[in-house]
C-alpha cells in the first residue's frame, strides 16, 4: 500500500477532505450515541426478574357494588381456577 | 433579477439531474426527520389552556409532621382532603376546584352492553368553567350540588353515545357502582394537550368519561385512582382527617395582585392550622402557575427531547453532505462563471446567483421534506405512546419546515458560493 500518494491528494483537496472527515465524524457521533442509548434500554428490558414470567397470568375480578361474602366468593373462584389441569396451585 | 437567477438555477439542475436529486434528497431527509421530532416536541410542550394558562394556579401546602423534615423542602404535590375542602369552602379565589382521579363500574340500561369501568374524576363545580370545558348538552352542576352531595354526573360525549346512542341525555340516569346518578351535562369533544390538572393519572391521557361531585363520591365510597401519600398510619386514608395527600387543588386568579393575596392567604391558613395543632411545620406553600407547574413536573418526555437532538444532528450531516455536493457543482461550472465575470458580472452578483441556486434546492427539499415529515408523524401516530394521537402538522410547523429547508440550504451554499465566485476570469477564458 502506498499511503503517500493518498495523503498528498487529500492535502491538495483540503476542503473536500475536511468535509468528508466532518461528515464521517458527525455520523459516527450520532450513530454511536443512538446505539449506546438503545443498548442501555435493551439492558433494562432484559433485566432478569427472577420470576417465571412465561408461566404466570394475573387475573383480576371486580364485582359491581358490595358483595355479601367476598371471602367465600374468592375461595370459590380459586377452587375453580385450581380445577384447571394445567394450573399449578401455589400459596 | 431574482427571476432570472431562478431560471438559471433550473437550467443548471437539468444539466446534472442525478446530483440535483441527491442534494434535494439529502435536504429532504434531514428536514423531514427534524420536523417530525420538532412537531412532536412542539405539540407536547404546547399550552394546554391557551389564553388562560396565566390565570390558573396549582396549590401546594405542607401538612406533614416533623418526621424527616428538611429545611427548604418542597411541599408535597397534593393536598390532604381536609385542607382541600377547607380551601374550597373559603372561596378566596375567583374560581377553585378540588379533584382526584377515580374509577367506577357503569351498568348500561341497554341489554346488549356489558358493564364496564369508566375513567372518572371526582371534582367540584368550578372545574368546568375554570378549564373552559365545552358542553354539548346541559351544563356543570352547581356549588350547591357540591355541598349537598347531590346524586348528579357530567359525562363525556363518548360515554353518552355509548350508553344511549345520543348526546341529548340530560335528565337521564346512569348507574355508577350500583347508584343512580342524574346526568346534568354532556361534555363535547375536549382534549387538552396534557392531562395537566392531574399528572398522576397519565401525563398525556385524554380527559375522563365520568365526572361526579367529590362530596358525592365520598358519600358513595367510589374508588379513587392516582397517587396517594400518607405520612402516618391511617385507618381510612380517604377519611376527612386522614394524614394523607391525594387531592389536586386549582385556583383561578385574574391578576398578579390576586395571586400574591392568595399566597398570603395560604400562609395565614397554614399558620392557623399550625396554631390549631394540625400542621407541625413552618408554613411552606407554593402557588405555581400552570406553565410553571408543567415545567416543574417536567412533563415533556426526555425521549422526545433526545430524538429532536438526534434528528437535528442528522440534519447537520445532511447539510455537510450538501455542502460537498454544491462545492463540486460550483467548481465544475468555473468556465461558465468565468464568462459571466468577463461580461461584467461582479463577484457579488455571482455570489447571489449561486445562493439562489442553493435556495432553490432547499425549497424543493423542503417540499419533499414536508411529505416525509407527514409520513414520520403518521408513524408516530401508530406507535403505542400515550401522545400518539396528538402530534399533527399545523400551519406554523408547515411554514417552519419550508423556512428550515431554505435557511439550511442557504447556509450550506455559503462556502461553495464564496469559493465559486473566486474564479479568475482570464484563466478560465484561456482554457475555453
Amino acid at each position: 500500500m502506498h499511503f503517500f500518494p493518498i495523503l498528498s491528494t487529500l492535502r491538495r483537496h483540503r476542503t473536500a477532505a475536511t468535509l468528508i472527515i466532518l461528515q464521517i465524524a458527525l455520523t459516527c457521533a450520532i450513530v454511536c450515541n443512538a446505539v449506546f442509548l438503545i443498548g442501555e434500554r435493551l439492558d433494562r428490558i432484559d433485566t432478569p426478574s427472577g420470576i417465571a414470567e412465561s408461566e404466570l397470568v394475573r387475573i383480576q375480578l371486580t364485582g359491581i357494588g358490595k358483595s355479601a361474602d367476598p371471602r367465600a366468593l374468592t375461595a370459590e373462584d380459586l377452587a375453580a381456577l385450581a380445577a384447571i389441569p394445567a394450573c399449578a396451585r401455589r400459596r | 433579477m431574482l427571476g432570472y437567477y431562478f431560471d438559471l438555477a433550473i437550467r443548471s439542475f437539468r444539466r446534472n439531474v442525478a446530483m440535483t436529486v441527491l442534494m434535494v434528497l439529502a435536504i429532504a431527509f434531514g428536514v423531514g426527520a427534524s420536523m417530525t421530532t420538532l412537531t412532536v416536541l412542539y405539540v407536547l410542550s404546547g399550552d394546554p389552556m391557551p389564553g388562560k394558562s396565566q390565570d390558573l394556579y396549582y396549590v401546594q401546602l405542607d401538612a406533614r409532621d416533623l418526621e424527616g423534615f428538611e429545611p427548604g423542602e418542597e411541599p408535597q404535590d397534593q393536598l390532604p382532603r381536609a385542607d382541600a375542602e377547607a380551601l374550597l369552602r373559603a372561596r378566596r379565589a375567583d374560581r377553585q376546584a378540588m379533584m382526584t382521579g377515580g374509577s367506577a363500574a357503569i351498568e348500561p340500561e341497554r341489554a346488549d352492553l356489558d358493564p364496564f369501568f369508566a375513567r372518572s374524576r371526582w371534582t367540584s363545580a368550578d372545574f368546568f368553567s375554570m378549564f373552559r370545558v365545552p358542553f354539548a348538552a346541559g351544563s356543570a352542576w352547581s356549588a350547591d350540588d357540591d355541598t349537598t352531595a347531590a346524586r348528579v354526573a357530567v359525562i363525556s360525549r363518548e360515554l353518552a353515545e355509548k350508553l344511549f346512542g345520543a348526546v341529548e341525555v340530560v335528565g337521564k340516569t346512569v348507574r355508577v357502582d350500583g347508584n343512580e346518578l342524574r346526568i346534568v351535562g354532556v361534555i363535547d369533544r375536549w382534549r387538552p394537550v396534557s392531562h395537566f390538572y392531574d399528572l398522576n393519572t397519565g401525563t398525556y391521557s385524554a380527559p375522563e368519561q365520568l365526572f361526579v361531585p367529590f362530596s358525592t363520591s365520598r358519600d358513595l365510597e367510589l374508588e379513587h385512582t392516582g397517587s396517594m401519600n400518607c405520612w402516618n398510619i391511617a385507618e381510612d386514608p380517604r377519611a376527612l382527617g386522614a394524614p394523607c395527600e391525594w387531592i389536586q387543588f386549582w385556583v383561578e386568579l385574574d391578576s398578579r395582585d390576586e395571586a400574591a393575596a392568595y399566597r398570603d392567604f395560604l400562609v395565614s391558613y397554614s399558620e392557623e392550622q399550625r396554631a390549631a395543632g394540625r400542621f407541625q411545620r413552618e408554613p411552606n406553600v407554593r402557588l405555581s402557575s400552570l406553565t410553571q407547574w408543567l415545567a416543574h413536573k417536567e412533563v415533556v418526555p426526555d425521549d422526545v427531547r433526545l430524538q429532536t437532538w438526534l434528528a437535528l444532528g442528522f440534519l447537520l450531516v445532511c447539510l455537510v453532505n450538501t455542502v460537498g455536493l454544491l462545492l463540486t457543482k460550483f467548481t465544475r461550472r468555473s468556465s461558465e462563471i468565468g464568462v459571466r465575470r468577463a461580461l461584467g458580472a461582479s463577484k457579488r452578483t455571482i455570489f447571489a446567483q449561486l445562493l439562489v441556486e442553493a435556495g432553490t434546492i432547499g425549497l424543493a427539499g423542503g417540499i419533499l421534506g414536508l411529505g416525509l415529515a407527514w409520513l414520520g408523524l403518521w408513524a408516530v401516530e401508530h406507535q403505542p405512546t400515550p401522545y400518539a394521537g396528538l402530534a399533527k402538522l399545523d400551519l406554523a410547523m408547515l411554514v417552519t419546515t419550508i423556512v428550515l429547508a431554505i435557511v439550511s440550504s442557504l447556509l450550506a451554499g455559503l462556502v461553495p458560493a464564496w469559493r465559486g465566485c473566486q474564479v479568475t476570469p482570464a484563466i478560465q477564458l484561456k482554457s475555453l
